[in-house]
């Protein structure tokens, strides 16, 4: 069992030849698209902006659960990096960059509904209603059964609660490593901080995820 | 290995962060420890529950609309003009150079030496600055005199228009046109000789060291103003003080040679007349000087400045 378990599972990180490949290359597009935008070229940043910004969306939503709060970050996003374009330094790349810059938006909109004592464990849809993630996801297991997808809806809905109950920061770490998948090292650059400290967050994001789990368990 | 560092472990070898040789230490720790195996079935547990919350993506709705936002408040702000292509332009030079150690240390070196050599250029070819000027103003002065009244009709309401004095003083160096033009100033005090005398005999001075003591056509020049002094002040004191300043120029310049010629002829002072007599003496050999050299020979009431008179025509027929 422990010998199956540590071997490198999806989330290792570490990628085929032909993803390193295709990263290569797609770094080498988007530098050159960069530059173009740089020069002021708009249908360049257009292109920039038509590749990464599903992802944006993605991260966004999943992390405030709110399709409104999604868009406007978003949309604020990528106007920064439009107005920003300049200081870029092809010191990394455009994805980490620009991840950076969403990642702090949520984070920032995180703490406002901290200090706000909001409840962002309800998930609204762009009208204000409320959204069921769940309904998202096709089910295609031939056993899926009513009774069953109720399980499910109610557990996700308390996974989303026990995530809420972790610190914006932790919240934001643990969602860049479990459900993005991003190394602790790029985790840190984005957070302006070490990878040690990115470690440590998210041991305490783990930790403490568990035992809020575990009374919802209980 | 300790329990805890393990669980740390666990953590990290389930999202890849374990490094490859930590990675056999620790299947070797699961094996033996049941502490650590339940840590690591719960971790496992963890991962199943998360999976019941996944990342969904973004329905197509939702991206269109996001997209259709963003253009709009795109198309919004200016693209980009000079300023920012410069920052631009040099924020890839900044990145340039950090990508070049040699070259921005060879640069950085170069701006040291260049700014040093400015510096020490500046500093030896800078003006010397004249000594500040100071004014003070410690009281608010008297009124000098009414220059008019007016009442308005059928009123006790009067209008009166006067002048104030206001005392003032300057500290600054003798070579400053501030403190120049007030000399001159003072050279013309009607009230106070004391003023006139200090002022003649400092602008002298300055005359007797070649100062800047022009003459000519320039009504401020200091010499022009020796002259007067010289010829019409009313005290033989401040006019022998002009002459003395004037001494420097007797051969150079003809207007001071005759002004000095006419200080013989006419002043009442001896002091003034016998300073004229040793004052000309270097232009002796000149016809108007020797015209009234002669004059002042016979006729002088002085017979000390007489004889010096003579003595002086006495020298300049033998040298001729």
């Amino acid at each position: 069992m422990a010998k199956a378990a540590t071997q490198p599972g999806t989330r290792n990180g570490k990628l085929t030849q032909a993803q390193m490949e295709a990263r290569a290359q797609q770094r080498i597009e988007d530098d050159e698209l960069i530059r173009e935008a740089q020069k002021g070229q708009r249908e360049a940043f257009d292109a920039l902006v038509r590749r990464y910004d599903q992802s944006v969306l993605r991260l966004a939503l999943h992390m405030l659960g709110n399709e409104q709060d999604a868009q406007d970050v978003h949309q604020e996003a990528f106007i920064k990096a439009y107005r920003h374009l300049g200081n870029f330094r092809f010191e990394c790349s455009f994805y980490t960059w620009l991840y950076r810059i969403v990642t702090n938006l949520c984070l920032d909109q995180l703490r406002r509904r901290k200090s706000r004592r909001e409840d962002p464990a309800t998930v609204l849809d762009a009208s204000g209603d409320e959204m069921d993630l769940m309904a998202n996801i096709t089910d295609d297991r031939a056993m899926a059964n009513p009774g069953r997808e109720l399980d499910r809806k109610v557990m996700s809905e308390r996974i989303a609660e026990a995530l809420d109950k972790l610190t914006p920061r932790e919240r934001t770490v643990f969602e860049l490593k479990h459900y993005q998948g991003l190394k602790l090292r790029t985790i840190g650059e984005m957070l302006s901080t070490t990878e040690e400290t990115a470690k440590n967050t998210l041991f305490r994001a783990t930790r403490k995820l568990r035992a809020n789990l575990a009374e919802l368990r209980a | 290995m300790k329990c805890e560092s393990v669980k740390e472990n666990i953590i990290l070898a389930n999202y890849g962060e374990l490094p490859d040789e930590l990675a056999g230490t620790l299947e070797q720790h699961l094996e033996s420890c049941e502490e650590c195996r339940r840590e690591w079935d719960e971790m496992q547990l963890l991962e199943e529950h998360l999976a019941l919350l996944p990342v969904a993506e973004p329905s197509p709705n939702l991206l269109a609309q996001s997209r259709m936002r963003l253009d709009d408040a795109l198309d919004l702000i200016p693209p980009h003009g000079f300023l920012t292509r410069l920052r631009s332009n040099l924020f890839a030079w900044v990145g340039h150079v950090q990508g070049a150690p040699a070259l921005a240390t060879l640069l950085v070196g170069v701006g040291f030496l260049s700014g040093n050599f400015v510096n020490r250029y500046q500093v030896a070819h800078e003006p010397k600055k004249m000594p500040p000027v100071r004014l003070s103003n410690p009281a608010d002065g008297s009124i000098a005199n009414v220059t008019g009244i007016v009442q308005t009709p059928n009123s006790e309401l009067v209008q009166v228009k006067y002048n104030r004095v206001i005392p003032e003083s300057v500290e600054g160096s003798l070579d400053s046109p501030a403190i120049r033009d007030l000399l001159l100033v003072g050279t013309h005090a009607n009230t106070d000789s004391g003023v006139r005398t200090d002022s003649v005999a400092l602008l002298a001075n300055e005359c007797r060291v070649g100062h800047a003591c022009l003459g000519g056509a320039d009504p401020k020049g200091i010499r022009n103003q020796l002259l007067v002094s010289m010829l019409y002040d009313e005290d033989a004191g401040v006019r022998l003080k002009a002459l003395q300043g004037l001494q420097r120029y007797v051969g150079q310049d003809p207007r001071v040679r005759d002004a000095i010629a006419e200080a013989l002829s006419r002043d009442p002072s001896a002091d003034v007349r016998r300073e004229a007599v040793s004052t000309l003496g270097p232009v002796k050999t000149d016809s108007t000087v020797r015209q009234v050299l002669r004059t002042v020979s016979t006729q002088d009431v002085n017979p000390y400045i007489r004889t010096a008179s003579y003595n002086e025509l006495q020298d300049a027929a033998n040298i001729q």
